[in-house]
Order: C-alpha cells, then structure tokens, then sequence
C-alpha cells in the first residue's frame, strides 16, 4: 500500500528513519511541531526534529515521502535544515499532544489522544485530527493495518473541538457534549481535500461510518468519490447507505458506472429493491441514457448559465444542450447552446426555454426501438429521459442509439 | 473514581476519618495475605520477623512516593506511565500490572473457596456463585454497600491481635527476630520470603493509592496528612501481619503443622475462639476475599483504561465504557476459572499468586523511581535521599531474593 499520497499519521513518522535523496539514513526523527494559532482549524505541521541535531529541524517543504517506512527527502540533510524557531505558537507533538489525556471542563479525565492524523489542507500538510481510537494504539506499536480494524470504530477529534490550556488538551464542553468527529464533520474535511485524500478518509472508516459520511457530501463531490474509489469499494460503502440516499447517488452517477456498481452491491432486501428501481434493461430509455448534462433552474439568467457553462466544460465532452430543472427536480425544458448565445444576458431561463409541453420525452423503461422512432420522428439529436413525477433522470442522444444499434463499429 | 468520593462514607464514620493509606493497606490484608502469612508463622516461626520489620519501612516509602505523585500530577500511576515513557513502556507496565493482578484476584477466589472448603461446600458451588455476584455488584452497580460491609467485616483481623496476646508468645523472641536477620538458603525459605513481600507491598497496591488521592481530589496542600496517614496505615496493617504470624508461630510452629488447606490456619485462632476457631476464620478469610474480589477487578480496569485512553468509569453505561467492563469480565472469569480447575492446591495458589507479586514488583517500582526523581514531573517534590536508598534496597532486597530463589531451585532438583 502506498501511503504516501494518503492520509498521514503521526505513528508513521515518529521515531522513524530519515534518508536523504540519496537513500542515506540521516537519523529519526524525534518529534513534530506545529504552529497553533487562535483560530486555526488545521495547525499546519511546521517541521520535524531529528535524534542528530538539536537546533535544527526539517522543514515540511523538503519531505517528499511519509510513509511507515521512513521520512524521505527531496534533497540533501543540509539543505532540509532550519534553525528551529520555538515561539508560543509552537507546538511539540510528543511534549504535549501525543499519549497526552483530553480533559473536559470539569477537569475529569476523559479520553487519551493514540495518533495524530496529517493531510494537506489546502495543499499544506496540516494536522487534521486527533486519534483517540484503539486502532490508533495499534498503529502506534507498529500495526498500521490489521484484520481487527474493521471491528474498532475510528473515533476523531476535530482540532477545533480542543483547545490548550498550560499545556493540556481541554475539550471544549463537557463529557456529554462530547462529540467524536460527526459525519458531516469528516464530510467537510473531504469537501477541503483532494479526491485522493478523500476517498482514503473515506476508506480508513468503518463501513457503517463512511457511508453517513458519503451521504453528507456534497453531490458533485460524491459522484466523483465514487468514481475514486472504483465501483468495488464504492458498492461496499454504498450498501450501507439509507435507501433514499442511495438512490439519488446512482442516479447521479453515468449510467455504465451505476450499473456496475448496483451489481456489486452486497445483496440483501433493501439493495434488491433498489435494483428493481434502478437497473434498467440496456435496451430501455433508463440503460441507454447518460446523466452527464448540465441541468440549470428556470430564474437563473443566460449570463450565470454561461459562467456555469464555463466553469464546468472541462468535464463535459459537448454541451449541445442545457436542461431546465425546477426545485423539486421536475423537468421544465431545455435550451440549446445555440439559442443560449444569441440570447440577452439577463433573459431567464424559463423565458427563453423550449417548454417540457412542446417536446416529447421518454420513460425510462421505454424500448430502444421506441425510443429511436420518437426521435427520428421529430428530428431530435437529444431526448429527456422522465420518472413517474416527471424528474429528468438523464438523456440519450442520438449517439447513445447509436452506439446501441452498432456496437462494433 | 468518583466513586469513592461518594461511596466510602458518610454511614460509616471512621472509615472517613481514616483516609487512603489505611483502606488501601486494610484492603492489602486480603486472601493472600491471610495465607501467606498464616504459612511465615506455622512453617517458619519467628524467623521471618525482620523482613516484615524492613518492609513495612518499604511499604510506607513506596505508599508515599504514590501519594506524592498522584498529588503533583493528579493522574494515575498508568497515565503518567504513558505520558512519560510513552506508549511500549505503557503496555509493558499494563501487561505486568494485569498478571500481577490475575493472580491476586485467583488468590481472592482461592480464599473463598478456601473459607466454605471449611464446611464442605464444593468450590464448584463457591467459587461460581462468588464470580457471578461480583460481576452483578460491579456491573449493577450497588458497590458501595457491600464495599463497606466488606471492609467492615475486615476488620475481624482485630481477633488476631488479641489472639496474639492470649497465645502468650515469647515476645523477646519475637523481637530478637524481628531485627536480627535470619536467612535459610532454601526454595521454600526464599519462596515464602518473596511472597511475605509480595502480598505486602503490591504492584496494584501502587497504582491503587494513587488513583485513590487523585480521585478524592486531593492536592498537594494536603501532602503532610497524607503522609502521616500512609506512614501510619503501613504500621497499622503490619501490626496485623506481625500478631498473625506470631499467632501460627506460637501454637501451630511447635507442632510442625504445615498448613495444607484453611484448617490448619484456623487452628491459629483456637486460644481466643475455641470450638468457634474454624468459623471465625472461615468468615474473616471470606470476607477479605471478597473485598479483594471486588476491589481488584475494578482497579485493574481502571489502571489500564486509564492507561491507554479507554472511557472508564464504575455505574457507566457498557456502550461508553465497553472495554472497561471487558477488563473486569476477565479479571473475574480468568481467575474463577482458575481456581475451578480439577486438583489445584488452594493454599499453593494463595502463596503463589503472591510470589507472582513479589516477583513482578520491581519492575512497577523502577517506574515509580523513574518518575518520583523526575523534576520535570515533580517539581520540588522529586524524592529526598532516604526515599531513595530505602526504595532502591527494596527492589535491589526483591531481585537478589528472586536470583536466589531460582538458583537454590535449579540447585534442589
């Protein structure tokens, strides 16, 4: 496994070896610190000290690997180094963080902090958590992955949720308020990292933990956690998922990879209903179609619509059409890009739109068949695939048929 | 522990006067300690009077340093373990805590089966029966009066001191031996001399009384009466340990009884009870177990949960603190389990259990050393000289009994 891209944890550096860019052991590293001020959410992790330098330490910037193997350098030991600046905003993690207790208001003692978990917070490597769980005591004695994990519960503590006092790590409220990292906490901290890093968070959990975090993310982000994840892994988070939610994910997601995913989703009750409700047969409107589109809201004007257009291109092959979608996901109309820049700017949506009473639309267990007869007979490149409440569940283009109708080609 | 807070009380007048040195040297006086020194009188006589003398200076020191170090910190032995020393130490000192104290808890289901062994009651009937209501006190929670009415009945040890009078021993003897040494270069001599010390000074009894003073919320302002309470707890429950063993040295040493199972032991107390010897001692054997029974599960839980950041807490629920109810689950299966095995010599567990103690000692005491001398922990509170050298002949007195001990064993066979 590769740790080096993922999830950080103080376990893995400490007392650890350092080699140089040569590959030269430099020594190991004795401690961390980091830089707390008042308000920081992340402290950022300032450098590490080394067992042969007592004034100087490595600064953050020239480590290039972290894992449980050692510290690597992107450089030579001289060139790492810095004057070790030791202010009141700094930190050690073995003085006063790490093996340290969480105590309460009240002073009574609570729980004790195993690890420290890093990540890049906005590109900068950040402390992101503190470990209070068991799975962090084993990680700590040199098990970083074990068959018990999956039976101990990950259980964090935000860094805004603690705050030192003379040294000593008060958690802000009392014992019964206390609250270990909620989902939608850890939700917000994958919104605020790379998808890399994210979706091994989202490994790192517990299964039951994971999903009410997947849940709690934000749609755009989730569809491509999942497509991170690959469909095996994704299916085994997403089972446990509550229906609801799990519906509306696949549905956000390109139909091959929903497919896929519904396939490997641990079989029980809940998910065969689910099934029925989701898979299509490839030959109907529902298997043929693809939800890659760019839906936008009837009062929204021609000039946010091509700053959206804009900001999301990159993701779309051709935008041959924008969908018009009310609150409640109705479909409303569609709009052609064409017609989108000709337009005035501040014209609406819903003024412009070719209306959903003048187009014909398909069900999503219509035919192939039937499917290509309404669009041939009225000339349509694109055709709106609707639910029973008349929700736009995707499109099939006239590519879509095709590709169906000649598959070799 | 706020238990204690509330539990030890108000109901019971004296035992609020008296504070944490005292119960925990009371409590010392357990199944093990009973045996181990029933077994120093009848089968040694006087002999072994000195190292009783030299360890309750050891006693008093080693209590001390845990006050004292509870007092500054305002932790337990476990936690400042693993803030200083860091995790590996943690769990070694963890690991020989839990052994240490797997065989005490055996001792303590020992004893009561040893105790209803009097009557003819099968330990299969006990020994269950007692693991069963130690889990549902613990568990349900009605701790602190059966706590109480145990430690109440513990002081039936006061017979002893009064036996002590009425057996009419030689007292000169008894204080010749007591400070000039004698030492036999023998397996049983060295084992029952390690277990005189083991059952006296415990690794639990060291974490115990710090956890105690953190847990009354005491401060370092009430350092001097604490002191004074420990030194004098020490002297206390020795007194007893002396009138015990001069009890089986005056009446069962002459006879060379050697004592096989409860029976002998009791014979101890026949000037003062008469007819009423064997149910005298059966009651106060079994009332000591069982306060050992219930204390120690709950301590050692403690400890480690505290330890490794486990949630603990006696009267929480299992879902917060699952693993510290785990800890006690075991602490009592284990050792019930243990004494129920076909053939075991009850006698032998509590004698052995004890030298288990006196053996793995050391190790919890180099801890203590190292944290007691540390003035980054302390502050002006680390160790004065004498502390130390009494401390250091402690465990350098423990190890050199242990090498002899293996040596004269590998010698004997």
């Amino acid at each position: 496994m590769n740790y080096t891209s993922s999830m950080i944890f103080f376990s893995y550096f400490f007392n650890a070896k350092v080699r140089d860019s040569v590959g030269d052991v430099v020594g190991n590293v004795k401690d961390a610190l980091i830089r707390v001020d008042s308000n920081t959410e992340f402290p950022l992790l300032l450098a590490l000290t080394l067992d042969v330098d007592h004034k100087r330490c490595i600064v953050t910037d020239a480590i290039e690997s972290w894992g449980p193997g050692g510290v690597i350098l992107d450089r030579k030991l001289g060139e790492s180094l810095i004057e070790c600046v030791i202010d009141s905003s700094t930190v050690s993690l073995k003085k006063t963080i790490v093996d340290r207790q969480i105590v309460d208001l009240a002073g009574m003692r609570v729980v004790r902090v195993n690890d420290v978990q890093f990540g890049r917070v906005r590109g900068m490597m950040s402390l992101i958590a503190l470990d209070i769980s068991t799975r962090g005591l084993l990680r700590r004695i040199g098990m970083f992955e074990t068959r018990l994990d999956r039976w101990m519960k990950p259980n964090f503590i935000q860094w805004k949720q603690v705050s030192l006092v003379d040294n000593k790590i008060h958690l802000s409220g009392n014992v019964d308020q206390m609250v270990k990292l909620h989902p939608a906490d850890i939700a917000n901290l994958i919104e605020k990292m790379n998808i890399r890093q994210g979706s091994v968070v989202l490994e790192s959990l517990d299964q039951a933990t994971a999903a009410r975090v997947l849940e709690e993310v934000q749609p755009d982000i989730k569809t491509i956690l999942v497509k991170s994840l690959g469909p095996e892994r994704a299916a085994a988070i997403m089972g446990k998922m509550s229906i609801d939610e799990l519906v509306d994910l696949i549905q956000l997601l390109p139909s091959s990879e929903s497919r896929e995913i519904i396939h490997r989703l641990p079989a029980n009750a809940k998910t065969q209903n689910i099934k029925s409700i989701l898979e299509y047969d490839e030959d109907t409107a529902g298997g043929l179609m693809t939800t890659e589109l760019v839906v936008v809201h009837p009062q929204q004007s021609v000039a946010d619509v091509i700053e959206k257009i804009k900001d999301i291109s990159q993701d779309h092959h051709t935008i041959p059409f924008v969908y018009v979608v009310d609150e409640q996901g109705r479909f409303c109309g569609i709009l052609s890009t064409r017609r989108l820049l000709v337009s005035q700017h501040s014209e609406r949506m819903e003024e412009i739109m070719k209306s959903v009473d003048r187009l014909p639309t398909a069900k999503e267990r219509d035919g192939l068949m039937d499917v290509a007869e309404l669009m041939t007979k009225y000339n349509l490149f694109t055709i709106a695939v609707l639910d029973e409440q008349e929700k736009l569940l995707g499109v099939v283009t006239a590519d879509d048929i095709m590709r169906r109708l000649i598959p070799h080609a | 522990m706020q238990w204690f807070k509330r539990k030890w009380p108000s109901a019971i007048f004296f035992l609020s006067v008296i504070g944490p040195g005292i119960i925990a040297a009371n409590a010392d006086n357990d199944a093990g300690g009973i045996s181990t020194y029933s077994i120093v009188g009848a089968h040694f006589g006087y002999s072994m009077l000195w190292v009783l003398l030299l360890i309750t200076f050891s006693l008093a020191i080693t209590q001390e340093m845990g006050v004292r170090i509870g007092l500054v910190t305002q932790q337990g032995l476990g936690g400042v373990i693993r803030e200083h020393f860091g995790l590996r130490w943690t769990l070694l000192a963890m690991v020989v805590m839990l052994v240490a104290n797997l065989g005490t808890i055996t001792a303590e289901f020992a004893g009561v089966a040893a105790s209803f062994d009097i009557f003819g009651v099968s330990k299969f009937v006990v020994v269950p029966l007692a693991a069963l209501i130690t889990w549902f006190t613990l568990y349900k929670g009605s701790f602190r009066t059966t706590q109480n009415i145990f430690l109440l009945f513990s002081t039936f040890y006061i017979v002893y001191i009064v036996n002590g009078f009425l057996v009419h021993p030689p007292f000169g003897e008894a204080i010749r031996h007591l400070v000039i040494p004698t030492i036999v270069w023998s397996q049983p001599f060295l084992l029952t001399m390690i277990a005189l010390i083991g059952t006296t000074i415990t690794p639990w009894g060291q974490f115990f009384i710090q956890s105690y003073v953190v847990d009354k919320g005491l401060s370092i302002e009430h350092y001097r009466i604490e002191k004074a309470e420990v030194f004098l707890g020490a002297f206390i429950t020795n007194i007893v340990s002396f009138f015990i063993i001069v009890s089986t040295a005056a009446t069962l040493y002459p006879l060379g009884i050697h004592i096989l199972d409860a029976k002998d032991a009791a014979m101890a107390l026949e000037p003062l009870a008469g007819h009423f010897a064997e149910l005298l001692f059966a009651f106060g054997l079994f009332s000591a177990s069982m306060l050992g029974a219930f204390i120690l599960p709950v301590a050692t839980a403690y400890a480690i949960c505290e330890a490794l950041g486990w949630e603990y807490g006696v009267g929480s629920s299992w879902k917060s603190s699952k693993m510290f109810y785990i800890i006690i689950l075991v602490t009592i299966i284990v050792p019930a389990t243990l004494v129920l095995l076909p053939r075991v010599h009850l006698v032998d567990i509590m004698l052995i259990s004890q030298d288990l103690n006196g053996v793995l000692l050391p190790i919890i005491l180099v801890f203590v050393m190292k944290i007691i001398n540390n003035s980054e922990i302390m502050g002006k509170h680390t160790n004065k000289r004498n502390s130390n050298v009494i401390a250091w002949l402690t465990i350098v007195g423990i190890i050199f009994a242990t090498v002899a001990l293996v040596i004269t064993s590998i010698a004997g066979h």
